[in-house]
């Protein structure tokens, strides 16, 4: 029998086996999360009425953005304190991240529970563990920022009560008590980056660090010449992550906001809400991974 | 070479003999104030967890002593006697509760899993055209994960016919980006086109080459997702696309029994124990694998 000849190149060949292989993921991906995507699209556009067995749209044009903008005096404030809140508070989930992986990465006696320890609450809070915890008065006291003393949950007031004393205004005196509370949250949202943190630098070949202690490079030498650009794009990922955690947390106002709007039913204005507030993100993003991508050229 | 770093050598190579990782000297000082650091953070992160434990065994009566007591004065079990109880008045059978979970968990985590790695090799390691738009939409797709998007997911699943099924627990959590960036980033970090070449001559599929080459390497980057993956499965809650009785996750059926209030208050706990149970012990397993793979690039 006379060989059937292909039509396609080699090189075709090759990159229809490569889209065979991405295409079930991105099936997925299509219906779970691009169809709803355009649907809010949809919705940004129209008057969404609830009704019985499904929902009933009339197209009222640019209105819902009108509202959100010109008649809702909060959505544009919280917006902009999302984003500012954003460019501190993600910095520094970072750089306390990649330094506790860095420690925890080092052999030390005791590693293993330490590391148990750090992760384990942050693994298994999450769903139900965590609802069942809220709902308990004294444990989500804890959890958010009161101390145990003598047994009782206690706020703390003792470091606000020395600020005073020491004569500090009242916004020096807020922004300590505001780091100090925000302490259990810091540490709290770091768990996550320092998994992943930590799978980047296992898969660093020790045979770098072999080779500049032959050298003689100092610790910090390591760090900033090793481990910083063998792990851009482990640093790419966690940026990414930490952002969009940060963005979608219930905690954030604008989140917030958004949800408080699906629950009242007024889906054209959550709608026009969350497209705006993600396209904001969507730049942010894009830009966070411009700058990330040419630090990684430069350092790479 | 200089007698400093011959030493080193020698130090090198003794630990390499003994199979240690080679982690170099830190001063005393240094090693004291890490410690310390430490301690204040797993303080921190451990409170949280401490107390579901000791609530878990605090009897009735001393839930209604006024202020709440952080300690336990006569610790008993009678909270998880009470689940035993409670269990055996649910109108499904606790296996079929059980069975459930794991399923779904296990279905979900595994399948996730091959989708991850199959769709992160060609977009890391390919020149199909569109590889770039692929990995952009995976970076935007991880906005679109939460809360916002259930109502207009409920509707692509009535569509699709599959609500109050097994799979629409486990379909939607598929739709995930997050784990296969992380891969994309890892193996692009990590895998060396040559080796890839190599292995291409030496007449591998690309599906022989992603299992037995591929992923052994980023096994670091996969064991991440696995414990991020099962999480989201094994704490799924109380799914909005389920309604029967029996198709109900074991996690919906426990916060069942726990919110009754206070006199439940420590059955609940106890509840939350048993259900952080299995991802604690993954957790463990988990990372101790992690450590263990020491991933080279495969290369000499």
């Amino acid at each position: 029998m006379k060989k059937k000849k292909s039509f396609l190149s080699l090189k075709g060949k090759e990159s229809a086996a490569g889209r065979m292989f991405v295409l079930p993921f991105y099936v997925g991906f299509l219906l779970f999360s691009l169809t709803p995507l355009v649907k809010t699209l949809i919705m940004t556009v129209n008057d969404v009425k609830v009704e019985y067995g499904g929902y009933n749209m009339s197209y009222i044009g640019l209105e819902n953005f009108n509202y959100i903008y010109n008649v809702d005096t909060d959505f544009l404030y919280n917006l902009f304190s999302a984003v500012g809140n954003m460019l501190w508070q993600v910095p520094v989930v970072l750089i306390v991240s990649i330094i506790l992986a860095q420690i925890i990465n080092t052999r030390f006696f005791g590693r293993t529970f330490v590391r148990a320890i750090l992760f384990v609450p942050v693994i298994v809070m999450t769903g139900t563990v965590v609802l069942i915890i809220q709902n308990d008065v004294v444990a989500s006291a804890a959890l958010n920022g009161g101390i145990v003393a003598g047994g009782q949950i206690e706020y703390t007031t003792g470091l606000e009560d020395v600020l005073l004393q020491a004569g500090l205004g009242s916004k020096v005196i807020d922004f300590f008590i505001t780091l100090t509370n925000g302490m259990f949250n810091l540490i709290w949202k770091t768990g996550v980056q320092i998994v992943i943190f930590l799978a980047g630098l296992q898969s660093i070949s020790p045979t770098l660090y072999e080779a500049s202690a032959i050298e003689g490079a100092t610790q910090w030498e390591n760090f900033f010449k090793i481990t910083l650009p063998m792990m851009m794009p482990i640093i790419v990922i966690n940026t990414v992550f930490t952002i969009v955690d940060f963005f979608t947390d219930s905690t954030n106002e604008a989140m917030n906001q958004v949800m408080v709007a699906v629950k009242n039913l007024l889906f054209g204005r959550a709608a026009a809400m969350a497209f705006s507030y993600f396209v904001l993100i969507g730049i942010m993003i894009a830009a966070v991974m411009f700058i990330l991508s040419k630090l990684s050229k430069k350092y790479g | 070479m200089n007698e400093k770093s011959f030493s080193v050598f020698r130090e090198i190579s003794r630990r390499r003999r003994e199979n240690k990782t080679v982690t170099l000297s830190r001063s005393k000082w240094g090693m004291a104030g890490i410690f310390l650091f430490l301690l204040i953070i797993s303080v921190y992160m451990a409170i949280p967890l401490v107390y579901t434990v000791l609530q878990s065994v605090k009897p009735i009566e001393e839930y209604y002593i006024y202020p709440p007591k952080f300690y336990v004065t006569n610790p008993t079990l009678d909270n998880y006697r009470a689940i035993l109880d409670s269990v055996e008045s649910l109108g499904v059978p606790f296996t079929r509760y059980l069975f459930n979970a794991v399923f779904t968990t296990v279905v979900g985590t595994g399948v996730y899993l091959i989708l991850a790695l199959v769709t992160a090799y060609p977009i890391a390691k390919s020149k199909i055209k569109g590889v770039k738009i692929l990995n952009a939409l995976l970076v935007y797709a991880m906005l679109f994960q939460n809360d916002t998007m259930a109502t207009l997911r409920f509707v692509v699943m009535s569509r699709m016919g599959i609500i109050d099924t097994y799979w629409a627990v486990i379909l939607p959590n598929l739709a995930n980006t997050m784990g296969v960036f992380l891969l994309v980033q890892f193996m692009s970090s990590n895998i060396s086109d040559s080796i890839l070449e190599a292995a291409r001559i030496d007449g591998a599929g690309e599906f022989k080459i992603l299992f037995r080459i591929v992923a052994p390497s980023v096994k670091a980057g996969w064991l991440t997702v696995l414990i991020f993956v099962f999480q989201s499965y094994w704490n799924a809650g109380n799914s909005p696309y389920i309604y029967s009785e029996n198709l109900k996750h074991i996690s919906e059926a426990m916060s069942s029994i726990a919110v009754s209030g206070i006199v439940r208050a420590g059955t609940g706990m106890a509840v939350t124990i048993l259900l952080m149970i299995p991802t604690i012990i993954i957790f463990l397993w988990n990372q101790r694998s992690i450590m263990n793979t020491m991933a080279h690039s495969g290369l000499k």
